[in-house]
């Protein structure tokens, strides 16, 4: 069955995501591709149909009753919006969790060692704690032009912990202490590649699961991070967001700032990663049709950009 | 801060504050777009109708807790998503394909291709609305806010908690089932004519 690479690229271009610098040129492409013209009417058939689905229309006495039935439930179950009820839950709350945040607490404590270079063993990793290391970074391979390295600045990884409990509120367990960690700067000079060769001391960050971590009936909204020696971080997770992965794996923004740096240190081979970043302007959209996205918005043809992204993040704050 | 949000900010202060018709004022802003939200992911009344005021009654309950960063509408969205989700989730055994009630209705007036392109439209839309319900609820909730709120990526993602990437990827997951399910339609339709 024929194919083509450019059809993920449709919907960016249908719901009006698409540059105009990149519009020109997918306009053409369109205008030649019967694959992409053939998907992209049946998109828009797709958008249209479900329009036209008929909504039941409740009646105005519905709507008329909305907020006296609504505030009915209020009054019924004695609910507050205030601060002194919801302090007083939450630290019931907070008591049924503290198991799970002791535990972390522990595994900060030992991760936080391990980066500061105190008398832990070497490069550890086990199931029940976060390991933060400092690896070796690959050396560069790429044909492309070095970056070249301005300054180096001092990021603060801010290991943080949010989940969310039944009732949608945010606990989170946040350890501000965390020790600093050098950073190069690379040049902004518009070309991104560079950032992919990079030949440094960089530090890979992975994501971690913390869900075994805790108990009891909350999510894990936001975790992260640790510091890790894989530096194809990256082109797993790609392979796995898009290939492999349930519908139920989301890659959080921060996994996004952590792929971005794992590229920094993967020594850009060419085929993915911040290539792809900078000539799509936004959005990464890896050259294998079997990939899935991984948006940056934003001015993310700059470095700048880019490092206040991160900071955006709350993965990385500078000092 | 757009006009409307900076409006909103005031009310939740004034509920904080004590004032009830503020948030009655929030309420009677956004309850059609959260009963919709709910109603096009559930397409059932009663639940949608249940859902849409246990949102209203959940964000009223963590009022406190509503973060700065987030505008109101955003923040009612996600409530209703996430209890929707959790809903459909629960429930999709007991949530029936309910018939199409629109149907079509040839008009009278109209010209034969006004008509036929009627049909096909009502017949797509039954379509979709039968495979929406098959869809897995994250898909169907970005399909849903994409569609009918024409919502931003970037507004997806803070409603569904995830990055762009994942609400692009969900999106189009979801855009490519409905459109298979229009395709294997017409390729059963064709079917159909030849035996005929």
């Amino acid at each position: 069955m024929n194919d083509c690479r450019e059809k993920k690229r449709l919907q960016i271009y249908l719901d009006g995501w698409m540059d105009k610098s990149e519009m020109g040129l997918f306009e053409s492409h369109l205008r030649k591709c019967d694959v992409c013209q053939t998907a992209l009417v049946e998109f828009e058939e797709v958008s249209a149909a479900a329009l036209e689905i008929v909504d039941h229309a409740p009646e105005r006495e519905y709507w008329d009753s909305f907020f006296a039935r609504v505030n009915n439930r209020i009054i019924s179950r004695d609910v507050s919006p205030y601060e002194e009820p919801k302090k007083s839950t939450f630290r019931i709350k907070l008591a049924s969790y503290s198991i799970g945040i002791m535990t972390l607490g522990a595994a900060l404590i030992v991760a936080f060692n391990l980066i500061s270079g105190n008398s832990f063993g070497p490069d550890t990793v086990t199931e029940s704690s976060i390991n933060i290391v400092t690896p070796t970074v690959a050396e560069t391979k790429s044909d492309l032009p070095l970056a070249k390295i301005e300054e180096s600045i001092t990021v603060e990884p801010e290991i943080r912990v949010e989940v969310e409990d039944s009732d949608n509120r945010v606990i989170t367990a946040e350890l501000n202490s965390s020790p600093s960690v050098s950073e190069p700067q690379v040049s902004s000079s518009g070309d991104l590649a560079g950032l992919a060769t990079t030949e440094t001391e960089l530090k890979v960050i992975e994501r971690r699961d913390y869900q075994s971590m805790f108990r009891g009936p909350f999510r894990i909204t936001h975790a992260e991070l640790r510091l890790s020696d894989d530096e194809n971080f990256l082109t797993r997770l790609l392979a796995e967001y898009g290939g492999l992965a349930g519908d139920d794996f989301s890659i959080s923004p921060n996994v996004v700032a952590e792929g971005i740096l794992s590229s920094y240190a993967s020594g850009g081979s060419g085929q993915n990663e911040s290539i792809f970043i900078a000539r799509s302007n936004g959005i990464i959209d890896p050259v294998n049709p079997n990939w899935g996205y991984l948006g940056i918005p934003g001015d993310s043809v700059n470095t700048e950009s880019y490092r206040r992204y991160m900071i955006e993040l709350d993965l990385t704050r500078t000092k | 801060m757009r006009v409307g949000e900076k409006e909103d900010r005031i009310l939740v202060d004034k509920v904080l504050a004590g004032d009830t018709r503020a948030f009655g004022k929030l309420v009677e802003k956004y309850k059609k777009r959260i009963y919709y939200l709910a109603y096009r992911m559930t397409r059932d009344h009663d639940s949608a109708d249940e859902l849409a005021q246990e949102s209203f009654v959940r964000a009223y309950q963590a009022m406190s807790g509503f973060k700065r960063e987030y505008s109101f509408y955003t923040w009612i969205y996600r409530i209703c998503v996430n209890l929707t989700i959790n809903f459909l989730k629960r429930e999709s055994q007991k949530i029936s394909v309910d018939s199409f009630e629109g149907g079509y209705q040839l008009l009278g007036g109209s010209d034969r291709s006004d008509q036929l392109e009627r049909m096909i439209a009502s017949e797509q839309a039954a379509i979709i609305k039968r495979t929406l319900n098959t869809l897995p609820p994250d898909q169907k909730a970005v399909f849903v806010l994409k569609t009918y709120d024409d919502m931003s990526y970037q507004g997806m993602a803070k409603v569904m908690n995830c990055s762009i990437g994942t609400v692009m990827s969900r999106l189009f997951r979801a855009r490519h089932k409905l459109r298979k399910a229009l395709e294997i339609a017409d390729v059963q339709e064709d079917r159909e004519d030849e035996r005929l």
